[in-house]
């Protein structure tokens, strides 16, 4: 009976090894091919976008007077958003960031991140059939709470600090927030009342709007819809600043707010410009609720009583129609082009900014 | 000991700037809370029955009398809607108070509600259904028919407990999410319609951005063409929606879609049109970098002890990261998924440049093959929410559709960005134990 010759079990083995080791290598080549493969895609992409973009621009003669109210359609809207977005975000970032308990920053967080969530198309919808018929009425009372808001918190602030028992003030340290909401209430109920007694008085009729669908609503709106981007990145470089030069400063005497602008706002500023950039960008580029609520009439003032059509609103509703190739669609790329090229350029430049702060702080 | 009293007196006073900062917060949280409250009442209107009166008013001389609902009034006119017996949205009628003799509740009042949306209202004293139908027969106009298998409810409107009430609602609510447009509206349809194109985005973009992540963290680290690709991305995280929208339109519909169309000799457009495809690809684009972002950080996570050690025991960089780095980062790959749908369900405006239309005649996925229709165009929720708003053909039924439809992707969109934010605490926790 002949004996079946087996290779021995050593070769065997190693064949094996070498076999597996080949496969190995094979799926390292393979991983490592996959990813570059994905970076240069993206990297084509990236530079692919604008060049696209170039690439079907066309300049036909005219093209200044068609964009230039589309320009400054865009340029409004950010405006009026970024002056009602920039005090809410950065007095909330300040508060969160420096003043406010513990436990109450870990609740108002999450909370600022789930506002950023709300899809600007609901913010738009609310903007456009409820926000802007109800204000248009109501100028008056919303100019009457602008104006006497910041007099009213800080005399209610005084108050408090003054008036109240210490054992009070020291239990609700960190809390200010729910003291303030019924002083909040009380004074946009208390406008609303004089908004309506004065409500023939000449005043009420140099602010009374051309338009319910005004650069105001939009301003309101879209500042509420950039506002948590704003504050996300201003309350992160605020609070990156170490707690011991604000408790240095108060060991000096120093009053928790005087410790705050003298010192801690200085050291944030990059952080603070590169969130106000940011936000600007976000607003110049932000679509739906400039479409839904802003008139979308191309014109060239900068009244906030005034509708607007901005770049973005007008692609919206331009682009779907526009023929391929046509005069019109050339035109369309270039204000495409035109956003295109702002927002990067405000985005790079708070990039630079945010970098600042980064070795600012690493610094410290 | 007096003078120093009065300066910390002084010194306490210019705290109160303290005060502007915490205004702030309270204003944002009632805008907030005012938002949220505005939408939840608007949409419960969608679905509320709303009780029905009885009118008089004299129109030239000649006394009127009509059943109807009051959708609206202010001091000088009512606008009210009586039975739609021919179409949806033809029963709107404007009374001018002078003009009105009496407005009464009566109790025996029906209302029906029909499949397609109308309201049909009549009196009848009768208990069974088919007294009340052949009662609503006799009252109808000549040329009147409805099919009675077509009926969503019929109540007594006007004798409704609270109970009764919030049960009319609730089913009129479900079926509102569950029915399409051709019942009165329903946004079943959109909802479909953006599920799919989620779910499409997603697989379209999680291995493009996962293997992103995996070279930007693991391979190129420092280099300089990770660098300029990291740029990149923050600058591509900053581009306007819209823009991606054009893009997709110039680069996929008109470009390739329009190529494959003259390629495979289409006589109608079928893929040079916004699609179900194009715009899942739009929005890949637009999610890519969240999704890269929040895996690199993920991967940063995980503990560089456990690399090294796989290494050391003889894995080459492919497998340690396959069974070592990825399943400990799994979470974090979810938190980027959630994320990128979150931010995609919510998008609106490159969608209407790429593909979601205002009525769709057939949904993107059927039974028939293949089953999943690329070149489909769709509805959205979103878009959904746009038209519904502003070019609504019945425009108090359908503004308040719009609110319902808007606190629906709310609710979707909110509950995954909770989604997100719970995962991401516990991966904390999770990365936290592994490191120690």
């Amino acid at each position: 009976m002949p004996v079946q010759v087996s290779s021995s079990p050593a070769t065997s083995l190693a064949a094996r090894f070498a076999q597996r080791q080949r496969v190995r290598a094979r799926r390292e080549r393979w991983l490592r091919g996959g990813l570059a493969f994905a970076a240069v895609l993206l990297g084509v992409l990236a530079v692919a976008m604008p060049l696209f973009l170039l690439a079907s621009t066309r300049i036909t003669p005219g093209w200044s007077e068609t964009l230039l109210p589309l320009v400054a359609g865009s340029f409004k809207a950010a405006f009026y958003a970024l002056s009602v977005a920039a005090p809410l975000a950065l007095g909330a970032a300040i508060w969160c960031a420096r003043f406010a308990a513990p436990r109450l920053r870990q609740l108002l967080k999450p909370l600022f991140e789930l506002l950023e969530a709300v899809p600007v198309v609901v913010l738009g919808l609310v903007a456009a059939l409820l926000l802007a018929p109800w204000l248009a009425q109501r100028v008056l009372a919303l100019a009457i709470f602008v104006a006497a808001l910041v007099p009213v918190l800080a005399a209610s602030g005084a108050l408090w600090q003054h008036a109240a028992p210490r054992r009070w003030q020291r239990a609700l340290v960190g809390h200010e927030v729910g003291l303030s909401l019924p002083v909040l209430v009380l004074l946009a109920w208390a406008a609303l009342v004089a908004g309506e007694a004065f409500a023939t008085h000449v005043s009420a009729a140099i602010i009374q709007p051309q338009t319910p669908w005004n650069a105001l609503v939009v301003g309101i709106m879209l500042g509420l819809a950039v506002m948590p981007t704003m504050f996300t990145l201003a309350e992160d470089a605020l609070f990156a600043v170490p707690a011991e030069f604000a408790l240095g400063a108060q060991a000096l005497g120093a009053t928790r707010w005087q410790a705050l602008v003298h010192l801690l706002l200085p050291i944030a500023a990059p952080g603070i410009v590169a969130a106000l950039l940011l936000g600007f960008s976000r607003a110049l580029g932000e679509t739906m609720i400039v479409l839904m609520a802003s008139g979308n009439t191309p014109l060239l003032d900068a009244s906030p009583l005034t509708g607007l059509r901005s770049i973005a609103a007008n692609l919206a509703l331009e682009a779907p129609e526009a023929a391929p190739g046509s005069e019109h669609y050339g035109l369309l790329l270039l204000s495409a082009l035109l956003l295109f090229g702002l927002c990067l350029l405000l985005n790079a430049l708070a990039e630079h900014v945010r970098g600042r702060l980064r070795r600012r702080l690493a610094g410290l | 000991m007096g003078l120093v009293l009065r300066l910390r007196r002084v010194t306490r006073r210019r705290d109160h700037g303290l005060w502007l900062a915490a205004g702030a917060v309270g204003l944002s949280l009632l805008a907030l809370l005012v938002i949220v409250c505005v939408l939840l009442r608007q949409a419960a209107l969608a679905f509320l029955p709303a009780p029905v009166a009885e009118l008089r008013w004299h129109s030239n001389g000649i006394e009127q009398v009509l059943l109807a609902a009051v959708v609206e009034q202010d001091a000088r006119e009512l606008i009210v809607r009586a039975s739609e017996w021919q179409r949806r949205g033809t029963g709107y009628q404007r009374i001018r108070r002078g003009d009105l003799v009496s407005l009464t509740w009566p109790a025996d009042v029906m209302t029906w509600r029909l499949r397609d949306g109308r309201e049909l209202h009549w009196r009848s004293a009768a208990t069974s259904v088919h007294e009340a139908y052949a009662a609503l027969l006799t009252q109808a106009p000549a040329g009147f028919s409805a099919d009675p298998a077509g009926q969503v409810d019929i109540v007594a409107v006007n004798q409704l407990s609270t109970a009764g009430v919030v049960r009319i609602a609730l089913q009129r609510a479900w079926l509102f999410v569950c029915s399409g447009p051709q019942a009165g509206a329903g946004v079943f349809p959109a909802l479909v319609g953006t599920v799919v194109l989620v779910l499409l985005m997603s697989v379209l973009v999680m291995p493009l951005g996962v293997l992103l992540a995996l070279w930007l963290h693991e391979y190129a680290g420092g280099r300089r063409s990770a660098r300029i690709l990291r740029a990149a991305m923050a600058n591509l995280a900053g581009v306007p929606a819209v823009i991606y929208g054009l893009f997709g339109l110039v680069l996929f519909v008109d470009g390739i879609g329009g190529g494959l169309d003259a390629l495979l000799a289409h006589k109608t457009p079928q893929w040079g049109g916004g699609g179900l495809l194009w715009s899942a690809l739009t929005l890949a684009l637009l999610t890519l970098p969240v999704v890269v972002v929040a895996t690199e950080e993920g991967l940063g996570r995980v503990p560089d002890g456990l690399r090294q050690a796989a290494l050391a025991l003889g894995a080459t960089r492919a497998e340690t990261l396959w069974h070592v780095v990825l399943p400990v980062a799994r979470p974090a790959l979810l938190t980027a998924l959630i994320l990128a749908i979150a931010r995609a369900a919510g998008e609106v405006a490159p969608l209407m440049l790429v593909g979601a239309v205002k009525y769709a005649p057939a949904l993107p996925v059927d039974a028939e093959f293949p089953y999943l229709h690329l070149s489909r165009q769709f509805m959205h929720l979103g878009q959904s929410v746009y038209d519904l708003a502003l070019t609504g053909s019945d425009a108090p039924r359908d503004t308040a559709q719009a609110y319902a439809a808007a606190l629906l992707l709310l609710v979707v969109v909110v509950g995954l960005n909770a989604a997100a934010i719970s995962v991401r605490n516990r991966l904390r926790e999770r990365t936290r134990e592994l490191s120690t």
